[in-house]
């Protein structure tokens, strides 16, 4: 999952920032609006969480130039205006949620979880495929009922393969949500990520849940369906 | 504890019985003298009627008095000519004597009762006029006169004692006064039943229209009740409101504006300060719940740390200067008085700025006159100028223009500061002397809160000053420290 971060506090944009990396998204991070909406113009997000108030372009301001370039990326304004005047005209112009300042991060996480999940059109927040069963709210799987230990990364990309399963995804896709603007993927770097996700999650011995595509991609599969 | 009021303090407790004791006072005073008046002056109207009726009976009667050649004296009536002295029981008799008091004629009235009438003398013109009672006892009014009786013969050809011709009669006349007595007593009986029922009906009356007139103040009063907060919606009606109670009305209304306006500046003011405080406290949690959950890393964690200390550091900031706006709103008391060289008070606050001016590349050009004093407060002066001086040095871009004007005034100093800027219109002068105010692009400045223009206007106050902002051009911005006026 790759998100934008757009805020114009220091302090608040890295910290975020690094609480969504470590969480297991790739982080894009903006201090200003112009800054802002040309990161959202030349990249796909998953989620933007967008402070109102912004040098140069303002937050409403930004989020109804994407809308009106057709940009449908799930919005969370994150903002320290509390009114509810202030919520309904920010939900009017576009947002998909809105979180008043200060907040848990737990709370925020689980709000780009929803509107990610949304985006993908799982509303359930657990996935089943086959012996696995992934929590996507948790951030847990497990295997015929065993927990299985992933790091934060390797549960993105299971995140993003389980939400499209039964559908190639395909490498540059997996690039971008793995990996933000600063980070310069290796061109080994996602065979290495699934490689490293496939001994997380499969069985010893047992064809894969993750089946390659040459030249395409990846599936997520449940891979007794497929030999029955 | 207070003292407990007096019955009649209580009593007349309110203003509708005030006016209304004071009314009916007033009231029953001016009937009374009216009643008197009035009573007094029909009195003397109807008796002095009855004097000169009675006159002028007592001069008909005269007409009729005789003088033969033997020196008698008679009266010359009878039932016909003059019927209201026949009757016995009439209301009318007369009486006739001689100079020496000899009786000579009386009305039958008189001889049936074996009384007389009196004698006071007096002329036809002015008889001698009074009261007198009949001899059945009947009030009645007599007029006397002295006079000279015609003679019923010719002197000339008839033998007569010439003495006779001149001799003095007395002649007297009585009416029956019972009439007008009823009539006084008449008039005297209405007059006490109106003066008995018409401070009731009067009292009725006044708390009446006591109660209609004062309604507008009532509806004054209600109103004032139910303005329990302020509220634009609460004001006190204008609309028909008596010319006495309008200007009440107005000043109240103006007085609940200016109210409602230091409740809303006050309430504007607590939510822009919780406002700014979301933003650190924000920065704060996130920081702190992001450190805790990934604390593996050393050098995270000292960050975290670094930046928790600045975001401390800088609310501190914040709370140190609205603790000086609160305080110096209470302050007043605490002003000095004190001869202050200006020009060297501003070259002095001056000097702690002039480095960053430098830095930035500012060019900076001062116009003073020859050293000259005010009375003011130093230190305030000082604070105002500070914070005036630190807002063109913090927002004239770089490479911009700072002018420091000061002036000598008749009434003290004016000190003008202006300065380049890029952003700012005519439409956000009103809102520079708002605490937490900052223009939207400024907005992301974590180091300033938008507070120090607010404190030196308050400041400017507090030394009798103030402080103006104007766009002499939309590419500059001038703050000007003057008298008030």
């Amino acid at each position: 999952m790759r998100i934008l971060v757009v805020e114009d506090s220091d302090i608040l944009r890295e910290n975020l920032s690094l609480g969504l990396r470590k969480s297991g998204y790739a982080v894009d991070a903006a201090a200003e609006g112009k800054d802002a909406l040309w990161h959202a113009e030349s990249s796909a997000y998953d989620v933007i969480v967008l402070d109102i108030m912004l040098p140069g372009l303002d937050g409403v301001s930004l989020l109804q130039r994407l809308r009106a370039q057709g940009v449908d990326t799930p919005v969370l304004f994150l903002t320290a205006r509390d009114t509810v005047a202030d919520r309904v005209h920010g939900l009017r112009a576009g947002a998909d949620d809105y979180l008043v300042k200060p907040f848990a991060f737990d709370e925020l996480l689980a709000r780009i979880e929803a509107l990610a999940r949304r985006r993908y059109g799982a509303a359930e927040r657990v996935r089943r495929c086959g012996e696995l069963v992934i929590d996507l709210a948790a951030k847990t799987v497990t295997r015929a009922g065993r927990p299985l230990t992933l790091r934060a990364r390797e549960f993105a990309l299971l995140e993003l393969l389980a939400l499209r399963a039964g559908e190639v995804v395909g490498r540059a896709e997996i690039e971008r949500c793995i990996y933000d603007a600063h980070v310069e993927p290796m061109s080994n770097v996602v065979e290495s990520a699934i490689y490293a996700l496939r001994r997380a999650i499969d069985a010893p011995g047992r064809p894969s849940y993750i089946q390659t595509r040459r030249g395409l991609g990846y599936v997520f599969a449940d891979p007794a369906a497929g030999a029955g | 504890m207070s003292a407990p009021r007096s019955w009649w303090r209580n009593l007349l407790g309110s203003l509708r019985a005030r006016l209304l004791l004071a009314s009916l006072i007033g009231f029953i005073a001016l009937l009374l003298g009216a009643g008197w008046f009035v009573v007094q002056r029909a009195r003397t109207l109807l008796i002095e009627q009855f004097h000169a009726s009675l006159t002028s009976d007592l001069r008909a009667m005269g007409a009729h008095l005789w003088l033969d050649a033997s020196g008698a004296v008679y009266v010359d009536w009878n039932e016909t000519y003059l019927p209201e002295y026949a009757a016995p029981s009439g209301s009318m008799a007369f009486q006739l004597w001689l100079e020496d008091g000899t009786k000579v004629q009386r009305s039958p009235l008189l001889e049936q009762g074996r009384g007389d009438l009196p004698r006071w003398g007096g002329a036809l013109t002015a008889p001698g006029i009074g009261d007198w009672w009949l001899p059945d006892g009947r009030h009645a009014i007599a007029a006397t006169a002295l006079l000279v009786p015609r003679a019923s013969f010719d002197p000339a050809t008839t033998q007569h004692d010439p003495a006779i011709l001149t001799r003095e009669v007395e002649l007297a006349v009585a009416r029956d006064a019972t009439a007008l007595d009823a009539a006084l007593a008449d008039l005297e009986t209405t007059v006490r039943w109106v003066a008995l029922l018409a401070p009731a009906l009067a009292a009725l009356l006044l708390a009446l229209g006591l109660s209609r007139g004062l309604r507008p103040l009532s509806r004054l009063a209600q109103r004032a009740a139910e303005i329990d907060r302020p509220d634009a919606r609460l004001r006190f009606p204008t609309e028909r409101l008596p010319s006495e109670l309008l200007p009440i009305a107005q000043r109240l209304n103006e007085l609940l504006a200016r109210i409602e306006a230091v409740f809303q500046r006050e309430r504007r003011f607590t939510s822009d300060a919780a406002h700014e405080l979301r933003t650190p406290i924000a920065e704060l949690r996130t920081l702190s719940e992001v450190a805790l959950r990934f604390g593996d890393d050393p050098e995270h964690a000292r960050r975290a740390l670094d930046q928790a200390h600045s975001i401390a550091r800088r609310m501190g900031d914040m709370v140190a200067t609205l603790l000086s706006l609160a305080r110096k709103n209470l302050m007043s008391a605490d002003v000095l008085r004190e001869t202050v060289p200006i020009v060297a008070a501003v070259e002095a606050a001056w000097a702690a700025h002039a480095p960053k001016a430098e830095s930035r590349a500012l060019a900076v050009r001062v116009t003073a006159p020859p050293e000259f004093s005010a009375d003011t407060d130093p230190s305030l002066l000082n604070a105002i100028l500070s914070n005036l001086f630190a807002n063109a040095c913090e927002y004239t871009a770089p490479g911009g223009r700072i002018q420091l004007q000061v002036e000598a005034r008749p009434d003290g100093f004016a000190v003008r500061v202006a300065n380049t800027v890029q952003d700012l219109d005519a439409g956000d002068l009103p809102q520079l002397f708002e605490p937490f105010w900052r223009k939207q692009g400024a907005r992301n400045d974590r180091e300033h809160f938008g507070l120090g223009l607010a404190l030196a206007r308050n400041l400017a106050e507090l030394i009798g000053m103030r402080l103006d902002a104007s766009l002499p051009n939309p590419r500059e911005i001038a703050f000007e420290l003057r008298p008030r006026g």
